[in-house]
């Protein structure tokens, strides 16, 4: 039995400016926990090996601390880790990682898949065929030296890539780093661990997108896991024996997008149970639309705060929400004088009105109402 | 309309009794007093029981003077609608306030409180009622003497006119807009400025830090974007470099540079070879040249004997020549010697003939001179004499012209004495018979005729006797004396002329001036021939007496010299061919010149020809000199030698030509110019392509190190970060303006709508207010401000004068106007009116009073009005009795 996981796109060091500072500070640090996660995953589960298919790093020039802290999160496993070098961590002459090997952070154990060479690791008789971006950018295939590539007889052979499978992702189809679709099978590898594509995906039996394994946008597409591929070795050693592959969740935040509609007071009493109901961990992205009146707005504005204070980040679109103070609230807010058609002007010209501006006067204007 | 019906006032002020007005009417009522009746008092307990709380203790001034135990009270009756009012206070001692409607009853604070509401005033908290409290009652009562003051009392009454307003166009209070719009402000203000709506404050602040930050970032941004760049230059340059490694071009480079090296020694040595073969030549041509030189003299002194016998020979002959042309010029001298001996005898022969003219001339000229001369002293003589002889002759004619003078002036009287006794005589005329003879006096009278009688003379008639006859006239005997006596004078002159008669006397005188004339005459004649006389004349004579001798000597002498010199010929025919000085001296000018000219050219053929004999035998020692030398038989022998010589040297000559320029041929198709540069060229390459290498080298670990310091920095961390700090920044940025353009948004709305709801509120107004205006200013109009206070006046549309500019009497007009409309306004709105004036219009003259009578008037159809005058002929005609309700109760006011 050989197992080995299968991650990818860390972007350690990665930044959230659109988030408050705390919150951007917490997604950072969860990116850290989660590789530690992962390598006490690896460590409990007796993988043989953790191949990271590019883009460890989110940028070239990382603190030293970020450098250290990552090299330290993997201390966790001391069993083979290949690391390859992607097109945020391009292995160039000056990099991240000749910065890493200068200040001696890789283990004896961490490979540093830097340039294509086959990379042996004899403990678990795995032949790591690596394709490193050494450019920003390519637009040749990286992973066609893999069809020539010897190996040693009875080892497994696993491809290590990032870029684009072409003609599979739709959304990238002039994307650089081009990958041949058929290439697990011209290259007769056991396995293709691919990274760049932030979601899991299953390109074939033997070729995969595992995701990132902490998420970073808001778009549902499996992202949070990472990948155990395990093979029999009882049964046959051959090419043609698909792994077994099982995601396994490792991400401490949920990153979620919602877009309510307000239109009868049901779908605020909805939205306020959702909101109630939202995992502490959540990222939570709200768009909101529809009308509401003075109450709804307090009801809205309270949830919101609460929410605010429970979620990990709440960050919430309401120019769409026009706000329209019911009659009996107009007269509570006794809206004397030329004050009423003040109100009654800018409720009519928050419907034309994208800015968001109206509605907000008159939000002021109801709260100084009610003050009063 | 509200209609006060009773006032009663006791132990108020100067009304200690009970005091009461009744029978007030609807519209106008006028109550009229003098000065301190109570007028005012009875204006100040009205105001009293509306305006201050009964339970106020500082009223102790509504006490009558020295009263402190008083309880001033005041009563009221009044309609409104339709209902008998009632309302009584009492002060101080005993406190006391009921109002009652003829139903219902209030008692106390309560009754105060509906009675503000129904009145449209306030009260003050505590103490006495102050201006701001009054409300309508403030605008509508008129205190003494503030009729033209309104800005207060409008802004008092305001909430309750806008209340009033509100009410009547279906809009609400507009205090709480107001409110909202002054905290808009004041809010929008801490994130715009005022006036430009420039960003202030935390916004200003969120704006400048989200520059900054935005700045930051995109520094290091570009800093980022140059570390790339170097990254991948050290990419390049490490290629590079390694490439340079293995090949090592450059030493490629110095193997060809060696190569040509080789070749360039080859090629040098040939040139030196060259070179050799060259001098060589050179110095053989140079032997050759010298022994062509040498024979080339030897022959050149053949040639040069030929020519020194030529030029023998042409000397001999220039020599000839010379002497021939010399011979001609001593000839040629000569004659011009003959020539101008000739001219010079010829000029002084001609000379001399000119000397013989002229004395010829001159004589004649003097003998011509001489002769006149003569003539003129004849004549002076002459002329002399006849000078002389006239003074004689007139000296011997003189007459004593005093005597003559005397003569003729007694003449003329005895003429006239004639004729006076002619006039005077009687006259006797007489024909007497012929023959008969009558003697008068001595006188015998026959025939007939007349006779005068001068003197008594006596007629003798013959035969009768005689007649004495006496003249008539008295003077006549002495006019008869005195014609004696004058002819007695008479003949005295005539003794002492010695002539008989005076025309005798005149005859003479006349013959004197001629004689007179004649010498004149004679004397003029002498002057012009002789003017310093005869004498002078005469000595001028023997001095060109002289002249002429001498003049004739000199001629002898000459005449003597010419026939001496030319014998036998005559002197006038030799002159008239001489006489020609003039054409002589030319001549012999010309002489001279021609023989100097011979004499130079003379001398000049003498040193032509010693100079031709000189070279003649100069060029005959020179000849037989070279004759000598030619006949050598030694140089005849170096001659031969030297030919054979230069036959030799020419052979060699051409062989070593020929050597060279073979050579010549390899060494250019050699190039070794091009050698040169080619070593040159691969030196350098070879030295750049090595310093470049090591350049690079070096380049590279510059690099190297700069990058990893740079990324040792983290830079996309810090990038990172500063995109984070920048995105939070601009949040809070956008949050801001979001907020500042709600705000915006509220002030534009709320002033926006405010507005139009201060127009839609003016309206009611400005309409109460043309009912009256017109009247005052038929043209123009009030404008109103926010607050509804009458601001300025219009004329025509236009904004014109500030009301307070007007004069007080106007401003007093305008402000009853204004109070009359405000009046109207409140009635529109329901409310009660009643109207109070004090000594109103004082300062007002008498149109324009008549015209807030009209106005009062029409105001009392809708209003009561209680109108407070000391002056009640003034307010006679206004359709009510003007009331005198006061002179009863005279006091005296506090």
């Amino acid at each position: 039995m050989t197992r080995i996981l299968h991650t990818a796109d860390w972007q350690i060091g990665r930044q959230y400016a659109r988030f408050e500072p705390e919150d951007a500070a917490a997604l950072s640090e969860a990116r850290f926990r989660t590789v530690e996660r992962i390598a006490a995953l690896a460590q409990s589960g007796g993988y043989d090996a953790v191949l990271v298919a590019g883009d460890v790093f989110d940028a070239q020039t990382v603190s030293e601390r970020t450098l250290r802290r990552l090299f330290n999160a993997l201390q966790g496993f001391d069993g083979d880790w290949v690391l390859l070098p992607g097109n945020h961590d391009a292995a160039l002459v000056e990099s991240v990682w000749t910065q890493a090997q200068r200040l001696g952070l890789p283990g004896p154990r961490m490979h540093l898949a830097l340039r294509p060479e086959v990379i042996l690791l004899e403990a678990s008789s795995l032949a790591i065929l690596p394709a490193p971006l050494t450019q920003r950018q390519t637009y040749e295939d990286l992973t066609t030296w893999f069809d020539q590539a010897g190996t040693p007889t009875g080892w497994h052979r696993i491809g290590l890539a990032h870029g684009s499978v072409q003609g599979i992702l739709q959304d990238d189809i002039d994307a650089p780093n081009p990958i041949a679709p058929d290439r697990a099978a011209r290259a007769r590898l056991d396995y293709l661990a691919l990274g760049d594509w932030h979601g899991q995906r299953c390109i074939d039996a033997h070729t995969w997108y595992s995701g990132t394994p902490e998420p970073d946008r808001f778009k549902d597409n499996g992202a949070g896991h990472v990948l155990s591929v395990a093979w029999d070795d009882g049964a046959s050693a051959t090419a043609s024996v698909a792994p077994t592959v099982e995601p396994l969740f490792v991400a401490h935040h949920v990153w979620q997008q919602w877009h309510d509609t307000l239109a009868v007071p049901d779908d605020l009493d909805r939205l306020v149970a959702r909101l109630e109901a939202a995992p502490a961990q959540a990222v939570l992205d709200l768009t909101l639309e529809g009308r509401t009146d003075l109450a709804g707005q307090h009801r809205l504005q309270e949830a919101l705060a609460r929410a605010q204070a429970l979620l990990r980040s709440l960050s919430v679109q309401q120019d769409g929400l026009k706000l329209y103070p019911g009659e009996q609230e107009l007269a509570a807010l006794s809206a004397s004088g030329y004050v009423g058609e003040v109100i009654a002007e800018l409720q009519a010209r928050q419907e034309s009105d994208d800015s968001g501006t109206s509605r907000e006067a008159l939000v002021i204007l109801a709260q100084w109402l009610e003050e009063a | 309309m509200m209609q006060l019906q009773q006032i009663r006032v006791e132990q108020f002020q100067c009304y200690r009794a009970p005091f009461v007005v009744d029978g007030l009417t609807p519209g106008l009522n006028i109550l009229s007093g003098p000065n301190e009746a109570g007028k005012s008092t009875l204006a100040r307990a009205i105001r009293t029981i509306f305006l201050e709380r009964y339970s106020a203790g500082t009223l102790l001034h509504l006490q009558p003077q020295d009263d402190s135990a008083a309880s001033p009270s005041v009563e009221l009756e009044f309609l409104w609608q339709g209902r008998p009012w009632r309302l009584s206070k009492q002060f101080l001692k005993k406190k006391r306030c009921l109002l009652s409607d003829g139903h219902q009853q209030w008692d106390g604070e309560e009754a105060e409180q509906r009675l503000a509401e129904m009145m449209g005033f306030g009260y003050s908290k505590k103490g006495l009622s102050k201006p701001e409290h009054w409300g309508v009652p403030g605008l509508l009562w008129v205190e003494q003497g503030s009729g033209q003051e309104w800005r207060e009392p409008v802004a008092h009454a305001a909430d309750y006119l806008q209340q009033a307003l509100g009410d009547m166009v279906g809009a609400s209070d507009q205090r709480e807009g107001d409110g909202l719009l002054r905290r808009a402000e004041t809010e929008l203000a801490q994130y715009l400025t005022a006036r430009t709506a420039k960003p202030t404050g935390a916004y200003l602040q969120a704006i400048q830090q989200a520059e900054e930050a935005r700045q930051e970032s995109e520094a290091l941004q570009v800093r980022l974007q140059a570390y790339r760049q170097q990254v991948d230059e050290l990419a390049t340059l490490q290629q590079r470099h390694r490439q340079d490694s293995a090949q090592r071009p450059w030493e490629s480079l110095r193997h060809q540079q060696a190569e040509a090296e080789q070749k360039l020694v080859a090629i040098r040595q040939l040139q030196a070879r060259q070179e050799q073969d060259r001098q060589a030549a050179d110095q053989t041509t140079l032997n050759l040249q010298l022994q062509r030189e040498t024979l080339l003299a030897q022959q050149q002194d053949e040639q040069q004997a030929q020519a020194r016998a030529q030029a023998c020979q042409q000397a001999d002959a220039q020599a000839e020549s010379t002497a021939q042309a010399l011979a001609l010029l001593r000839t040629q001298t000569t004659r011009a010697q003959a020539a101008w001996q000739q001219a010079q005898e010829a000029l002084a022969r001609s000379q001399s003939a000119l000397r013989g003219l002229q004395l010829r001339q001159q004589g004649e000229i003097l003998a011509q001179r001489q002769q006149e001369f003569q003539d003129r002293l004849a004549q002076a003589q002459r002329w002399q004499q006849a000078w002389r002889d006239a003074q004689q002759a007139e000296a011997a004619l003189a007459v004593d012209e005093a005597v003559w003078k005397q003569w003729r002036q007694d003449a003329q009287q005895l003429r006239e004495l004639d004729i006076q006794r002619q006039g005077l005589a009687t006259r006797i005329r007489y024909r007497l018979v012929p023959g008969q003879t009558l003697q008068l006096g001595a006188a015998m009278l026959q025939g007939e005729g007349e006779q005068p009688l001068l003197e008594a003379a006596t007629l003798s008639l013959p035969g009768v006797g005689e007649l004495e006859l006496i003249p008539g006239v008295r003077d006549l005997a002495e006019l008869g004396r005195r014609h004696s006596e004058l002819e007695a004078r008479c003949r005295q002159h005539a003794q002492a002329l010695g002539l008989e008669t005076l025309a005798a006397v005149e005859a003479r005188h006349a013959q004197a001036q001629r004689h007179q004339a004649d010498g004149k005459h004679a004397q003029t004649m002498l002057q012009s021939l002789a003017a310093k006389g005869v004498a002078a004349l005469e000595a001028e004579h023997g001095a060109l007496q002289l002249q002429v001798q001498r003049q004739t000597q000199d001629w002898t002498a000459w005449l003597a010299h010419w026939q001496q010199l030319h014998p036998g010929q005559d002197w006038r025919e030799a002159a008239a061919t001489e006489a020609d000085e003039h054409g002589a001296r030319r001549q012999a000018d010309l002489c001279r010149e021609h023989l100097q000219q011979a004499e130079r050219q003379q001398h000049d053929a003498v040193l032509a020809h010693q100079q031709a004999q000189q070279q003649a035998r100069h060029a005959h020692q020179e000849h037989e000199a070279l004759q000598a030398r030619l006949a050598d038989p030694a140089r005849l022998q170096q001659l031969r030698a030297g030919r054979e010589r230069l036959l030799t040297l020419q052979a060699e000559a051409q062989a070593q030509q020929a050597r060279i320029e073979a050579r010549q041929r390899d060494i250019d198709a050699a190039r070794p110019d091009l050698l040169e540069q080619d070593i040159q060229r691969l030196t350098q390459s070879a030295r750049h392509q090595e310093t470049a290498f090591l350049e690079l080298g070096h380049r590279l670990d510059v690099l190297r190190a700069q990058l990893e310091s740079l990324g040792a920095q983290g830079l996309d961390t810090q990038y990172a970060e500063a995109d984070a700090t920048f995105e939070q920044a601009e949040r809070r940025r956008q949050q801001l303006a979001q907020r500042a353009q709600a705000l915006q948004l509220l002030v534009q709305l709320l002033s926006d709508k405010r507005q139009i709801l201060i127009g839609r509120l003016q309206a009611p107004l400005q309409q109460h207010l043309q009912r009256y205006l017109p009247l005052l200013y038929p043209q123009a109009g009030i404008a109103l401000d926010e607050t509804l206070q009458p601001a300025s006046l219009t004329r025509d549309g236009r904004l014109g004068t500030p009301l307070e500019a007007l004069s007080f009497g106007s401003r007093e007009q305008i402000g009853l106007a204004c109070r009359l409309a405000y009046a109207d306004l409140l009635q529109q709105a329901g409310r009660p009116t009643l109207l109070i004036l004090d000594d109103a219009l004082v300062h007002t003259d008498e149109a324009r009073l008549a015209q807030m009578k009209r106005m009062l008037f029409d105001a009392a159809q809708r209003h009561q009005i209680l109108l407070l005058t000391c002056h009640p002929d003034k307010w006679r005609d206004m359709g009510v009795p003007v009331r005198t309700p006061f002179t009863a109760q005279s006091g005296v006011t506090t």
